[in-house]
């Protein structure tokens, strides 16, 4: 249980093969689980390493529960990394492998045996420990390289896209796996995905990267309800947006005058709000008319798509409030308060 | 990043295992018979007496052959762990990393193969006698590094090319030190293609014989300089059982590692397949 703060961490491009990082900081709780997100190539990987030790950053402080770690070697620091493919050994037997750590720091060999045994329990995979690597699926291969790494009880876990390499059906018993493992030992984890819907499931706090910047740092539930900014809501699927200006705590648009839920100062801004907030008919507020473009069912909703004063706007209902609903029809539509977002 | 499975070693190897078997078996019989042979005279198509009085001379102590054996074992011995201790970093270099240059790198380390060793040899004879080198056992493992390294080298490129760098990160994270991470990841991974590397290293050394004698300056007596005075002296028999003792090295590689060098592996797969 180690308390991360990570200050202006940066790695140029020019210094390896590794993406580019800027300016990264965040403060991740002790026992907390924590997703760092982005697309592929925004250096999410690249911060994992640095924080296991394996890259220096250019810039940038490391602090474990206070301490500076960047110049500790990587068995010094105890922040154990688990690669995207599970990278067993395959001259040694899942033991071996699951008792690596423990063998560099010179444990007796019994001892190894007892606790690699009790390991292999947690992941689910009681005696594989005789079985060579090659013998083993890729799930399970993935169950006993994060054993490798939770055996030494490490003061942060490293997980870089722990789910990537698993088909489908495997992906949510080892995400469910990990987070059992995560609440029962409290370990700091920190882990990477591009995985959007991943990182909401897992994870306590998320850290979006775009580009080798944090641009949001929140629960998963605020990114959806409040993003930081467009590109951080269209990364969350975010749909409607709409240009405009706050005055005197309402929101002035195309779309007429606004009602918002709290009073922020007055400035220009766009308008954001989720698919799946707008309602049909009339509310006492925010009521608005648009033409129906397109309707579309996709099963468990509907998306309708409609024009107001000129401005595309996207709903989704459930699939029996949309039945009446046809193209080229005018219908009323409600924009709920609580659910509007000025961004920035 | 799935890179297929090099197959240059695969060609290198069996190339050379069927160069060797005609090189080696073939020259072999005649040799044979001629350490055995009590005159043997041009009609013949065998000698018209046996005897094991070349052998029985050859590995008496008179004879110097055990003496030079022991001292060709050692340069050999030296050169080629001296060959790996430079031929595997470089390999490493080669074999993961691309950098600016790295086409000029690979032609300089290739270069003592299409110079011809004795021109260098001849120029670094001059230097060796200022340095007190000439005719010296070190001079020799010196000199014998010139057309070694380039092999050494390339075989660990080949087999650095197919290795994945991951692993040892792995390792380290797990708290293996850069010594550790060497001997229990690394080293079981190349071991393979440093086994090929060290035998192809091991009989080219063994095989010297001009640079062997431009630096040893006929003081280091290795087997086959004492081969070719017996020969031109015309000892044929001695010659013969010298030769014999003096192929068994290149048989007993061949035999010892043509099952491990036949299309296996010859590092840690890049990643790990599911």
């Amino acid at each position: 249980m180690t308390a991360v703060s990570i200050t202006g961490l940066g790695k140029d491009y020019a210094a390896g093969e590794d993406p580019a990082l800027s300016d990264l900081s965040l403060q991740v709780n002790s026992g907390e689980m924590v997703a760092l997100l982005g697309p592929s190539g925004c250096g999410k990987t690249t911060a994992l390493k640095i924080l296991a030790g394996l890259i220096a950053p250019t810039k940038g402080e490391v602090r474990f529960d206070g301490k500076p770690v960047l110049d500790l070697t990587p068995d010094q620091r105890g922040a154990v990394m688990v690669f995207q493919n599970a990278l067993l050994f395959p001259h040694m037997s899942v033991a071996a492998n699951v008792g690596f750590g423990l063998r560099m720091r010179g444990l007796p060999k019994a001892d190894i045996a007892t606790r690699v045994e009790r390991m292999l329990d947690a992941v689910r995979l009681p005696g594989f420990g005789p079985r060579k690597p090659s013998e083993l699926s890729g799930g399970q291969s993935q169950r006993i390289a994060l054993a490798r790494a939770l055996i030494l009880q490490p003061a942060l876990l490293l997980l870089d896209e722990p789910l990537s390499s698993l088909d489908a059906h495997l992906r949510a018993d080892m995400r469910d796996l990990i987070c059992t493992l995560q609440r029962e030992t409290r370990i700091t984890t920190l882990f990477v995905t591009h995985d959007q819907a991943e990182a909401v499931a897992m994870a306590d706090r998320v850290a979006l990267l775009l580009a080798g910047r944090l641009r949001q740092f929140d629960p998963p539930a605020a990114f959806y309800r409040r993003p930081a900014d467009v590109d951080v809501a269209r990364f969350f699927g975010g749909a409607n947006f709409v240009p405009g200006r706050i005055i005197n705590g309402h929101f002035h648009s195309a779309l007429g005058t606004l009602a918002l839920d709290s009073a922020p100062p007055d400035r220009p801004g766009t308008l954001t709000v989720r698919p799946e907030s707008i309602r049909l008919g009339p509310g006492d507020t925010n009521t608005v008319v648009g033409m129906v473009q397109s309707v579309q069912f996709l099963g468990a909703q509907t998306t309708v798509r409609l024009t107001v004063a000129g401005v595309p706007l996207e709903m989704s209902l459930p699939p029996d409030q949309a039945t009446a609903i046809a193209t080229g029809q005018n219908v009323t539509i409600h924009l709920p308060a609580p659910a509007l977002w000025v961004m920035p | 990043m799935i890179r297929p499975p090099s197959t240059a070693l695969r060609v290198l190897w069996i190339a050379s295992g069927a160069m060797l078997a005609i090189a080696l078996i073939l020259p072999l019989i005649p040799l044979a018979v001629w350490s055995f042979a009590h005159g043997w005279r041009f009609p013949d198509i065998l000698p018209m007496q046996w005897s094991t009085k070349a052998w029985d001379y050859a590995l008496s102590g008179t004879s110097g052959v055990l003496h030079s054996l022991w001292i060709t074992a050692c340069i050999a011995l030296v050169t080629t762990a001296l060959s790996a201790l430079i031929g595997v970093p470089a390999g490493r270099a080669l074999g993961l990393h691309s950098f600016r240059g790295k086409g000029i790198v690979e032609l300089v380390v290739l270069a003592p193969l299409i110079v011809p060793g004795i021109a260098t040899a001849l120029g670094l004879h001059s230097v060796f006698i200022g340095l007190g080198l000439t005719g010296t056992i070190t001079g020799v493992i010196l000199v014998h590094l010139i057309p070694t390294l380039p092999y050494m080298t390339l075989v660990m490129a080949a087999v650095f090319a197919n290795h994945d760098p991951a692993f040892e990160d792995q390792a380290r994270s797990l708290g293996a030190g850069p010594l550790a991470v060497f001997r229990h990841v690394t080293l079981p991974a190349i071991l393979p293609g440093l086994l090929v590397g060290s035998a192809f290293t091991f009989l080219v050394s063994w095989s010297q014989y001009a640079l062997t004698l431009l630096i040893g300056s006929g003081k280091v007596m290795t087997l086959p300089l004492l081969l070719f005075s017996f020969a031109s002296a015309g000892r044929n028999d001695i010659a013969g059982a010298i030769g014999v003792i003096y192929i068994l090295p290149g048989i007993l590689f061949l035999a010892l590692t043509a099952g491990r060098l036949t299309g296996r592996n010859t590092a840690l797969p890049r990643g790990q397949r599911a």
